[in-house]
This record gives C-alpha cells, sequence and structure tokens, in this order.
C-alpha cells in the first residue's frame, strides 16, 4: 500500500478515473503472469500496489513529486514489453504513460514530436501520409516510439535512418526531482528541430547507447527525425493473420541472395556500405524463414522437424536480405539494382525468389510471433560492434547455446539476427532464443542458468559488450571487465539525480545479481563476489 | 501429425492448473471451462495485439485500438491481458468473483477484436477466456448482473428479450407477402426486428420474395439465447438452443436465414460451442440474409435499380464478421513447446462473410460505400455488444460516439449495418450526442432500391 494521504493527492492530481489500488485492477500490470517467463519476471516480477495513469507532463511532475515527499518507489512505462519495466519491488506505484498520445508531425523539418503512448505503427502510418518514413524497431510495432528510442531501436532499416541516440531531438525529460528539462532546441525556444542544442548535449545521459529503463527520470515527449521516403501508395493487403503492405515494385523490393559462405556474406554488407545503397541489410535466422511460411504453431514444428540435414541447413545458410527503395525516383532504384547486382556477382552469390511487400521492418514488425513458437522467448545479447565481430558473438552463443539445448528450442547452431548498421559502420548482433515455459522445474533453471550465468560469462570472455549485460550487472560480474569506471560513473548520475532512489528502483545495474541472490538454484552456482 | 518428434522431454503441467479443481470440471458437461483456457491466459505475454488495429491496417494515433473496453476504461486491466491475469487469479484463489472482478469481466463487449488480434502472433484465445469467465461467475452464482437479470427474466417468462407477448411475434408480416409451404429456407426474425425495428424484418421478407426464394417463418420463433449467453447462463442458452433446433427439426427445414448478426452467430458459433460439436455437423445450414442477397444479385435474380444518392460507410457487425468462423471443438492436449495434438483449428476470423454486405451496397445505383479506417477483422464494436448495453450504457454510447465520429472523419453521410442491435446504439448516439449521420441496416436500402420506397 502507498499511503492514504499519498494516494488521495495522487487522486487530486488525475480524477478518480485514472487510479486505483484494487489488487483485480493492479494486477494486470504485474510481470510475474504475464507471460515473458524471463527469470527476471519469475523471481522479481511483483504486482504494482497502485496504479496510475497521468495524462499531462504537469501531472507526472506533481505525481513524481508526491512520491517523493512519501518516498514511495515507482515506475513508469509506456507499453510495459520489457521486463525490466516493470514493477519489481514492494510497494510500487506504477504509472501507466498510455494516455500520452499526441502526435504531431512537422513535414518541412522532417520529424515528429510524440507523446510517450505512441507506438511505432501510428507513427509510421502518419508519417508515411507526407512522404516520410523511420523504422519499425525488433521489439515491434507495438511498442511506444519514445521508450524505445531511450533504450534500444534497432531494425534492418537503422542500416538507413541510423543509431536512435543520434535519431532524439528535442524532449521533456521529468528528472526524478520533479523538474523538467528540455533538451536540445527546446531549451531555448518552442522549436525541437535540433537534437544538440546549445548547451552540452544531454542526450548521452538521457540514453547513451542503451538508455535506463525509466530509473533516470521519465520522458512525456520527444521528437524524432524522420527520413524521406517516396509518395507511393503501400496498400494495406489481406485478412489477419495474413496480411501485408503491397510494395509498388518499381520504388521498392526486397532482394534474397545465398552467399557461398558466411565471410561473403559479411564482405557483401561491406560493400553495400561502400557503395552507400540500399535501406536495409540483414541476416535472418533460418527458423524465421519457417515462420513466415507455417500457418500455425503445429504447422511450424511439422515442417521444422521433417526435413533431415538441419544443422547442414541452419550452419550452411548465409542468405542475405537487402532492401532496395527508390527514395527519389523509379531511376534510382534501377542504378542500385545495377550496383547491387554487380556486388553480389562479385561475391559469388546467388539471387533468389523473395516476397515483394511488408510484413516486416516498415510498419509491421511481429516481434511476438518469438513467443509464439515455444512458448517463451528472450535474447541473450544485443550488441552494437564491427559487423564481423558480432558474427564472431553470434558462433561462439552457437556453441554455448548447444550446451543447453534442452531446454533451449533446438535450433541447430543458428547464429543469430545480425546486420548492418550506418552504410556498414556498425553491425548489430542479436542472439535469439526459444525455450518452452511449461517445461520441468529442472530444465527451467537450466535455462535461467544459461541466461542469467553462463551468457554473461561468455560475453566476458568474448569481450562483447552486450546491452542486456551493460544495464544488467556492471556492477560486480562484468561492469569491471569492460573498464574501470563505468559501473562506479553510472551509479553516481543515479545517485546525483535520484537520492531517494524512487524511480524505478533499484536502479538498472544490477537485475542479474539480484536474481541470482533471490533464486536458490543459481546462488548455488555463483562463483564471484 | 504436428509433434515435436525429436523432443522427449516429459512436459509439466503448469501449478495453477494442478490446483484448480472446480466442481464444474469434475461434473460432465458440454460447457466450455475457464479451466480449458487456462493455458491460454497463462501464455499471454502482454503484446497489445488484442488492443491495436492489425499494423499493416494501422492509418495513425486517432483510430490506432480496436478495443472498446481500453478505449473506454484506458486501463490495461480492461484489456484482454488483465482479464487473463485476472482469471489466472480467480483459477488459482488470489480473487474471487467480487464488485471489482465483475466490473473489470463485464465492461467488455465480447467483440472478438482481442481474439483476432491475438491470433494474428500468437494463437491463443482470449475470446473463450472473457465468456468462461462469464459463464464461470454465474455458476459460482455471483452473476448475472443485475441489468442483464432484467433481460433474461423476461426471455424465461415470454419467450424474447421485451417481455412482449409470444402471440404478437410475427405481427410485422405485411399482408402482402405470401410464405411457402414447402420452404427451402425458415426465416428466423429475431426478437429485435421482430417487435421493434420491425423495417428490417419487412425488408428481409421483401427481398426475399423479390428473389423467388422459398421460404417461410420460423416455427413458433422464440429468443436465440444470446442474451443469456454474454450474461454468462450457458445452461439456459444451452436449454434455448435445444428448442430451437427441436423446432426447427420439426418444420423440416435445414437452412436459416437471419437478418439480425446476434442470431446468426449464436446459431452458428454458440449452439456448437455448448453443444460440444462442430458446426458442420449441427445439422443445419445458417446463413444471414447478406450472404443470400449478395449472391441473388451476383447471379442476376435481385436488380437494385432505384438510385439511392447517399455516401455511405459500411459497419462491419461483430457477430457477423470477426466472431462468425465456424466452431470447431478442440479436445487434445499440449506437448512439448505447447504443440496440440490432434492439432487445433484456429478461428481467426479468416473465413467469414465481410464481403456481401459490401457487394449489396456497391450494386446499389447512386450509393458510394466509402470505407471507415478500422474495417473487417480491425473494426470497432459500436459498442453495444456483450450486454455492455444493457449494463453500461454510458459505455455504449461512448463507444458508439466513436465510431459516428470515425464515419463522419471519412465523410460519410450514413452508416450502413447487418445487425439490429449495432443499428439502435448507434443512432440513439447519433440523436444523443447530435451527430447528423443516418444509420440504416443493409436490408432496408437494398429493399428500397429493389423497390422504390424511400429509406
Amino acid at each position: 500500500m502507498i499511503p492514504q494521504e499519498a494516494y488521495e493527492a495522487i487522486e487530486q492530481v488525475v480524477g478518480s478515473k485514472y487510479i486505483s489500488q484494487e489488487p483485480e485492477v493492479c494486477r494486470a500490470y504485474t510481470l510475474k503472469d504475464r507471460g515473458f517467463h524471463t527469470s527476471e519476471a519469475r523471481v522479481l516480477g511483483k504486482d504494482p500496489v497502485c496504479v496510475v495513469l497521468p495524462g499531462t507532463t504537469e501531472e507526472v511532475q506533481q505525481i513524481v513529486k508526491i512520491a517523493n515527499r512519501y518516498k514511495i518507489g515507482y515506475t513508469p512505462s509506456s507499453t510495459l514489453w520489457f521486463p525490466q519495466a516493470g514493477p519489481r519491488f514492494d510497494d510500487c506505484l506504477f504509472l501507466d504513460l498510455k494516455r500520452f498520445t499526441s502526435l504531431e508531425i512537422d513535414p518541412k523539418n522532417m520529424n515528429a514530436t510524440c507523446g510517450t503512448g505512441v507506438i511505432f505503427a501510428q507513427l509510421q502510418a502518419e508519417a508515411l501520409q507526407y512522404g516520410l518514413y523511420t523504422m519499425t524497431p525488433g521489439g515491434g510495432s507495438q511498442v511506444g516510439v519514445v521508450p524505445n528510442h531511450l533504450i534500444w531501436s534497432f531494425s534492418p532499416l537503422t542500416y538507413r535512418v541510423g543509431m536512435a541516440n543520434r535519431r532524439i531531438m528535442g524532449c521533456e525529460w521529468i528528472l526524478p526531482s520533479g523538474e523538467v528539462v528540455r533538451l536540445g532546441s527546446l531549451a531555448s525556444g518552442d522549436d525541437p528541430f535540433w537534437g544538440e542544442g546549445i548547451g552540452p548535449d544531454l542526450r548521452g545521459i538521457l540514453r547513451g547507447s542503451i538508455g535506463w529503463f525509466g530509473s533516470l527520470g521519465i520522458v512525456t515527449k520527444m521528437c524524432v527525425k524522420l527520413f524521406p521516403f517516396h509518395h507511393e501508395p503501400l496498400p494495406p493487403t489481406g485478412i489477419t493473420p495474413n496480411t501485408f503492405l503491397k510494395f509498388p515494385e518499381h520504388r521498392m523490393k526486397w532482394y534474397n541472395f545465398t552467399c557461398p559462405s558466411k565471410e561473403a556474406l559479411i564482405e557483401f554488407m561491406y560493400d553495400l556500405g561502400h557503395a552507400e545503397i540500399a535501406a536495409a541489410a540483414t541476416r535472418v535466422p533460418v527458423a524465421w524463414r519457417y515462420i513466415a511460411k507455417a500457418e500455425s504453431k503445429e504447422d511450424f514444428w511439422e515442417r521444422w522437424n521433417q526435413s533431415e540435414g538441419k544443422h547442414e541447413e541452419v550452419t550452411g545458410s548465409h542468405v542475405l536480405r537487402v532492401l532496395l527503395i527508390g527514395y527519389t525516383s523509379a531511376k534510382q532504384l534501377e542504378y542500385e539494382e545495377k550496383v547491387l547486382m554487380a556486388i553480389a556477382e562479385s561475391r559469388g552469390a546467388t539471387h533468389r525468389r523473395t516476397f515483394q511487400g511488408d510484413q516486416s521492418w516498415m510498419q509491421s514488425a511481429d516481434s511476438v510471433s518469438m513467443w509464439w513458437l515455444t512458448g517463451a522467448f528472450m535474447s541473450v545479447t544485443g550488441q552494437v560492434d564491427t559487423i564481423d565481430c558480432g558474427i564472431k558473438t553470434g558462433m561462439e552463443f552457437a556453441k554455448l547455446k548447444a550446451k543447453y539445448t534442452l531446454p533451449i528450442m533446438p535450433d541447430y547452431g543458428d547464429q543469430g539476427w545480425f546486420q548492418s548498421n550506418d552504410f556498414g559502420h556498425s553491425g548489430y548482433l542479436e542472439f535469439l532464443n526459444y525455450w518452452d515455459p511449461n517445461d520441468t522445474d529442472k530444465m527451467i533453471h537450466r535455462m535461467d542458468e544459461y541466461y542469467q550465468i553462463a551468457g554473461p560469462k561468455l560475453l566476458i570472455k568474448s569481450g562483447a559488450l552486450s546491452f542486456f549485460i551493460q544495464t544488467d550487472s556492471p556492477l560486480t560480474l562484468d561492469g569491471p571487465n569492460y573498464g574501470p569506471n563505468y559501473d562506479k560513473f553510472a551509479r553516481k548520475v543515479k545517485d546525483a539525480l535520484d537520492p531517494q532512489y524512487n524511480c524505478n528502483p533499484p536502479g538498472i545495474l544490477d537485475v542479474i545479481d539480484e536474481v541470482v541472490d533471490k533464486a536458490p538454484w543459481l546462488k548455488k552456482k555463483k562463483d564471484w563476489d | 501429425m504436428a509433434r515435436a518428434k525429436s523432443v522427449k522431454t516429459k512436459t509439466k503441467k503448469p501449478t495453477a492448473q494442478k490446483a484448480v479443481a472446480s466442481k464444474a470440471t469434475k461434473a460432465k458437461t458440454t460447457i466450455p471451462q475457464l479451466e480449458d483456457y487456462h493455458w491460454d491466459a497463462l501464455n499471454c505475454c502482454g503484446c497489445k495485439g488484442c488492443i491495436w488495429v492489425d499494423h499493416v491496417y494501422c492509418t495513425g494515433v486517432k483510430y490506432g485500438q480496436r478495443c472498446p473496453s481500453v478505449h473506454e476504461y484506458e486501463l490495461d486491466t480492461y484489456s484482454a491481458i488483465g482479464r487473463n491475469k485476472l482469471a489466472l487469479g480467480l483459477l488459482d484463489g488470489t480473487f474471487e468473483f467480487n464488485e471489482t472482478t465483475l466490473d473489470i469481466i463485464y465492461k467488455c463487449c465480447l467483440c472478438g477484436a482481442c481474439d483476432v488480434g491475438c491470433k494474428r502472433n500468437l494463437d491463443l484465445d482470449p475470446g473463450m477466456v472473457l465468456e468462461t469467465l462469464r459463464i464461470r461467475a454465474v455458476e459460482e452464482g455471483k452473476a448475472p448482473l443485475p441489468a442483464h437479470k432484467k433481460v433474461t427474466d423476461k426471455i424465461t417468462s415470454s419467450g424474447n428479450r421485451y417481455g412482449s407477448s409470444a402471440g404478437s411475434r410475427a405481427n410485422w408480416l405485411p399482408k402482402g407477402i405470401k410464405t411457402s409451404k414447402n420452404p427451402e429456407m425458415v426465416y428466423f426474425v429475431g426478437c429485435n426486428s421482430s417487435y421493434k425495428d420491425k423495417n428490417i424484418a419487412v425488408a428481409t421478407a421483401g427481398i426475399l420474395d423479390a428473389a423467388k426464394v422459398k421460404w417461410a417463418l420460423f416455427p413458433e420463433e422464440a429468443c436465440c439465447g444470446h442474451p443469456y449467453y454474454v450474461a454468462g447462463m450457458a445452461d439456459e442458452t444451452l436449454k434455448q438452443a435445444k428448442r430451437n433446433i427441436a423446432a426447427l427439426k420439426k418444420s423440416g427445414a435445414k437452412t436459416i436465414v437471419t437478418s439480425c448478426a446476434e442470431c446468426y452467430k449464436t446459431w452458428k458459433v454458440d449452439y456448437p460451442k455448448l453443444m460440444d460439436k462442430p458446426t458442420e455437423k449441427m445439422g443445419y445450414n445458417v446463413i444471414h440474409i447478406t450472404e443470400l442477397a449478395a449472391e441473388k444479385i451476383a447471379a442476376g435474380k435481385l436488380k437494385p435499380t432505384h438510385s439511392i444518392n447517399l455516401k455511405i460507410a459500411y459497419h462491419d457487425p461483430c457477430n457477423l464478421a470477426r466472431l462468425s468462423d465456424d466452431w470447431v471443438p478442440w479436445h487434445g492436449t499440449r506437448g512439448k513447446w505447447g504443440v496440440t495434438e490432434p492439432p487445433k483449428q484456429y478461428r481467426r476470423g479468416s473465413d467469414v462473410p465481410y464481403q456481401p454486405a459490401r457487394d449489396i451496397l456497391n450494386a446499389i445505383p447512386g450509393l458510394e460505400l466509402t470505407e471507415f479506417f478500422r474495417i473487417k477483422e480491425n473494426a470497432m464494436c459500436c459498442g453495444a455488444g456483450g450486454g455492455v448495453a444493457e449494463a453500461y450504457p454510458e459505455m455504449a454510447r461512448n463507444t458508439a460516439d466513436h465510431r459516428l465520429e470515425e464515419a463522419q472523419d471519412i465523410g460519410a453521410e450514413a452508416i450502413a449495418s447487418a445487425c439490429p442491435y449495432c443499428n439502435d446504439n448507434l443512432s440513439y448516439a447519433a440523436a444523443d450526442r447530435d451527430r447528423p449521420i443516418g444509420v440504416y441496416d443493409v436490408t432496408e436500402l437494398l429493399y428500397a432500391s429493389l423497390t422504390g420506397r424511400g429509406i
């Protein structure tokens, strides 16, 4: 329970419709039974004791100030699509920010100012009406634009539109003190066109490479970059679940190439960047191709289990998927296609047929289908590195995963999803894992060991900087391994901005240690201080 | 056979499922139980596919949602996610049926938007979780809600939801229309068109006549039982089903035509569901008048000739659209990875009559069909469904008003639907909220175009 006085004060701010502390109401926001099934959710997940839905920046400020006055821990969230952004401590006041639905597009300056409740599908749909676009992230079209820009925001389209920290422009950031900081050009006027702003660029603290999952304050409004697209319509077609945006093929097309080797695929990706062509370049896990063809979960497993030589099929699959867009004209597409084919030829790649429509990445990204396969999913690493370094980590993880299969779904050595970013300046690797949440306790605990202990150790050993590890446990397990003082610096920022540790406590830096300490089956395997 | 053949690990049953030992599951019954959908509730990962319009069809912020409950009450509690978690809490004894839980359960139109959304990516059955929650509430003696009881008592006493006399049920039938003694099909009129919006019944009869169909009125018609079902009164619905099916058998007819979307879905989906039979084995066919009329127009046997100059939007009634896939029972087991054995057939709202009403409207001269932003499986409910109109009229009107606003935003002068309850609620809201927009049933428009009578 939060103190009655605090409850009444918050009720005064938002009105009785937008606050509840009834357990049956609050249960909707728990991570414990929310189907994530991750160890964080199972071990740390709790029901909030109070849910509040503020509607304005001022209301959030007042709630934060009341929370500080009564020393109440609070967790803000937009779509609640990440375990770290869920309630995981006692007496949590949960701020559901879905009422922030404002969206203003400035077509001349190519940006959109979004409230925290706006999701990517909505932003993309409205942007396309102006001949503009942004990427739709791996998290899915259903995730919030603002929080995703704060923590992640990768998709094959980041090849062209770049990293999220550089797509953030002006924003309203409510500090844990309740004060509002306006970043970028919003600091000195009403136009959010300029991300860097006139003073120090605080985006490094707001997000850096990954962000703070709501533990350094609450962003209620953000201006994000949009990019020029073309004005040809992308007609929506089909009935759910078989829906897609039809491509105008003279202006945009997917190309699939089978490369003779992993090395050839990597060089192909670098060549694309050198030639400064394409809108996306990505290698997709083999299972995704089966997902795309399957009519149901049962159909997927029928197909996946059928063919002989699956290991060879998976490890020998070097399919590169490239999206070309004629942004300015059909001629641009023609030109880029010629360059693409020339590169393919030089790398010994064979052009394959593929479906010409958007089933993912423009307006639709079905991250949820990751849960559909087995009932549970999580990525054990997400990292930006050079393209080839990222792939090496994927290969190491494939070996580790083999040791933990089962409980992990057999995927026969797949090395994960990797792609080129920023025209090949960097690569992105995400290593995907599927398991059965209804398995025996013994198998579930083995899964937890893989995720919380074996995986992070592999990352440390291979020197890979995973976003998950960076946010989860730089304190003791891996922080010191990455640098002498990153974890200390991060803690000082938190101490300075949130001395009471009310804002999404206990902070973002110690989730692994906390899970390990609270789960006896993990604690007995802990071999670090 | 779809199984994970290479995997031999034993699957552990979820703990909560073990803990459940309700009287209902012990007794033999064909009525679906909440426990049957425990797996679905447990494996909801909270993606909110139940709330948003299919992303491919999303047009932006304003009309980006399709869940009327969340539109009205905003908390996740009122989404399928919240109700799934509530179901788990009721099953494991954390929660009980009380004012709050009943409020969460019944402030829902049972419109199926969450169900088709979930089946885009997860193939869970949130729709059945919602329905069995209500069935359980009644079994526990905590429901029906007083507002629902008012209606269902009338059905029990007089065979129709208005408490009108059974003898006056067919009073709407115009004298000039003759029914057949050897009918190909029987017209199940429904309570609304029998007693209230009789113009729909008149138009339907006129269309059947014009199409030279041999038809008759359903013998000794009584309510289909839909109000019972949405209140959670499964036993009473089953009784009504048996009564009506017996009456149909007596008539010798094999095909039922309806003009009401609720009756259509009840006959097509809920009767089989409560009898635990597939729709195709029920021994009868159900068609909606829009399906029949569209077929006759395509075959040249109905010719709408009189112009109706209107720019009109078609509102997909939930019960005629995404909710009306054939019922296919599934009694199997889940193995490794949750794979079903025998393979479950998923009802995704994809094999349903979205098109016939549109074909009819397109065939009417002068009528310009324009589409809502949210159509077919993505349509926003009118707000009347699931007993909401009776128990939570403010939510019903607000939802209808939101739909009217959408119609105005696409420049429609009027809305056509194919369900008397949608028409009622939308008309009421248009008057109540002062929105100058007409609301018609498709049958009225077609009949007017066939005959030249005004609308």
